[in-house]
């Protein structure tokens, strides 16, 4: 038993581990920024007016108007998620 | 009275003082490694603790593998298989790979894509990340790297490819929940240890104690059986495990050394009993003789009916003897294939002359041919011992039979006779050294013939019963028969 125990906690130290540096600046996602949910919501935008808004399926509208909402309250990874949801509609349709 | 007190407070501190180094040297001496390792009860429990530790290390390694070493796996085969159509895509240049970025971006659901094309001076083209991270250089494929999500900082997996014209491409996955599980886990793993220890020690002592217990028993029952209590019997928890199987077996064993030593207790006290009053009577008549023989003649008399008592009694040490041989199986190597039927007419013929002197009638049913392995004069002394038995209780005009026949794999022969018989709660005593039923007492005889009876069914593989003739007294004896099947290879050849 006590010869396991190195083996062990090693085991241990090595899953929990975390490999990051903290002393490496970390790398910013520009895809969850404001400017990137503009984009998606302009993207949006012009493939319903492409598509028709009175074609477009209301989920899609309801989308669009959650994401940009979140959005602008700062809520930018869920805002965003969600009009990529409403694109991913747009596309399947 | 002060000098007194004073002096018995001194004398109980030093006793105090005695007895704390007696305590601390006792718990030195208990906790000694050494001492610890002598027990059987420390190495089990130590054992037990040792697999218990090995089982959930193995468990947790196998845990490990099946959670966080699995979402490593899928996450480089996503990588894997996005990486490769975004490198087919560069084949129709850059740009055509700037678009699918866009695309790829739009269109992630999932919320962990990571991608960044750069050129040769490592300035972004398109993807995700605002900048080329620093820590990924030209030698490094595969790497995790840190990332900032909206004001999170988390942890990306990424890939690096050099494509053709110098360009540079990142794909990668946002791993941060997976390294959240990691964290999760390996604190689960820090602090199993310290759980599998302390259940370890609960258990290894456990494992000690039911040890312990079960061979404390064991050995106070040893200990007290070796001080002559033989009652003490080891206890039997009725669970019916090993533990309850070695105590059955060594009470058993008890149970055996009991009863020998019964026996040899009853015939110390049976020779002592039996024979002192033949001893007592030579010794009378010898006195008598040496004070009132007149004659030479007187004194020859008195001398040979003393050497006939002295006989009687060699005879029947030399009986006893013959028991203790036949019981300790000394002669059983001498043992060959014998047939029983030519015997037994033998035997018929001897004892009818004697029963017809006596007025009894001798009757048999026997076999020409009866097959058994044994000793030929231990099985002849056998029956020739149920037939003077049968011959010296039976009334004049009475009939014995001797009767030998096969049943299945047993070989039997019965003397009946129509005497007196044996009372049921005789019966089981009546092979006894020395026994002798109320019926028997005025009738000549040691007590030792239905013992040596005993002795060779017993040593034969067989047995002896008394039953009930109605009246009178039948002995059976039972063998096992010769057959092909259960012949030994001596009896074979």
């Amino acid at each position: 038993m006590i010869a396991g125990l190195p083996a062990w906690l090693g085991l241990a130290m090595a899953a929990r581990a975390q490999p990051t540096q903290t002393d490496v600046a970390p790398a910013r996602v520009t895809s969850d920024s404001p400017e990137f949910c503009a984009q998606l919501a302009d993207q949006l935008r012009e493939e319903v007016r492409a598509r028709g808004a009175a074609l477009v399926p209301e989920e899609v509208h309801m989308l669009e108007e959650e994401g940009l909402k979140l959005c602008s309250e700062g809520h930018l990874r869920p805002g965003i998620l969600r009009l990529r949801r409403a694109l991913q509609i747009l596309k399947e349709e | 009275m002060r000098p007194v007190a004073a002096g018995v407070s001194g004398w109980a501190a030093q006793q105090l003082q005695w007895l704390a180094r007696r305590a601390r040297m006792d718990i030195w001496l208990v906790f000694h490694p050494q001492t610890l390792l002598r027990s059987a009860g420390v190495r089990f429990g130590l054992i037990y603790a040792g697999l218990f530790a090995t089982s959930a290390l193995a468990l947790s390694a196998f845990l490990w593998w099946s959670t966080a070493g699995l979402l490593d796996r899928q996450t480089e085969t996503a990588i894997n298989a996005d990486a490769q159509g975004l490198v087919e895509r560069f084949l129709d240049g850059p740009n055509a790979l700037v678009d699918t970025i866009q695309d790829r971006l739009s269109a992630n659901v999932d919320d962990d894509a990571i991608y960044l094309l750069a050129d040769s001076g490592l300035r972004t083209v398109a993807g995700n990340l605002e900048l080329w991270p620093k820590m990924v250089t030209n030698d490094v494929e595969w790497t995790e790297v840190p990332i900032d999500r909206a004001g999170v900082r988390g942890l990306a997996r990424i890939r690096h490819f050099v494509l053709p014209g110098g360009y540079h491409l990142l794909v990668g996955r946002d791993v941060q929940a997976r390294a959240q599980l990691r964290r999760i886990l390996g604190d689960a793993l820090i602090w199993t240890p310290s759980i599998v220890v302390a259940l370890g020690v609960a258990g290894a002592l456990a494992v000690r104690s039911l040890f312990r217990i079960t061979i404390n028993d064991v050995a106070a029952t040893a200990a007290a059986f070796s001080r002559g209590d033989l009652t003490r019997r080891v206890r039997v928890t009725g669970m019916g495990d090993e533990f309850d199987r070695l105590a059955e077996e060594i009470n058993k064993m008890l149970d055996r050394v009991a009863g020998l030593m019964d026996g040899v207790r009853q015939v110390s006290n049976a020779i002592a009993h039996d024979l002192r009053t033949p001893i007592t009577r030579a010794r009378a008549r010898l006195e008598d003789a040496s004070r009132t023989a007149r004659t030479e003649a007187d004194l020859h008399a008195a001398i040979e009916r003393a050497q006939h008592d002295l006989d009687g009694i060699v005879a029947v040490f030399q009986a006893l003897l013959r028991i203790a041989e036949i019981e300790a199986g000394a002669r059983r190597s001498a043992f060959a294939r014998v047939d029983l039927g030519p015997l037994l007419f033998d035997l018929t013929e001897l004892y009818t002359a004697a029963a017809e002197e006596n007025g009894q009638v001798l009757a048999h049913d026997i076999p020409p041919i009866l097959p058994a392995f044994g000793d030929r004069d231990m099985l002849q002394q056998a029956v020739a011992n149920l037939l003077d038995n049968a011959l010296k209780f039976s009334p004049p005009g009475s009939t014995i039979r001797l009767d030998a026949r096969v049943a299945g794999r047993m070989l039997l022969i019965s003397v009946a006779d129509q005497g007196p018989g044996i009372p049921p709660e005789d019966r089981s005593r009546a092979t006894e050294r020395f026994f002798r039923g109320e019926s028997a007492r005025s009738t000549p005889g040691s007590g030792l013939g239905l013992s040596l009876v005993q002795a060779v069914a017993v040593l034969h593989g067989g047995t002896l019963r008394l039953e009930d003739n109605q009246p009178g007294l039948r002995a059976v004896m039972a063998l096992p028969a010769l057959t092909a099947a259960n012949a030994p290879p001596a009896a074979r050849s």
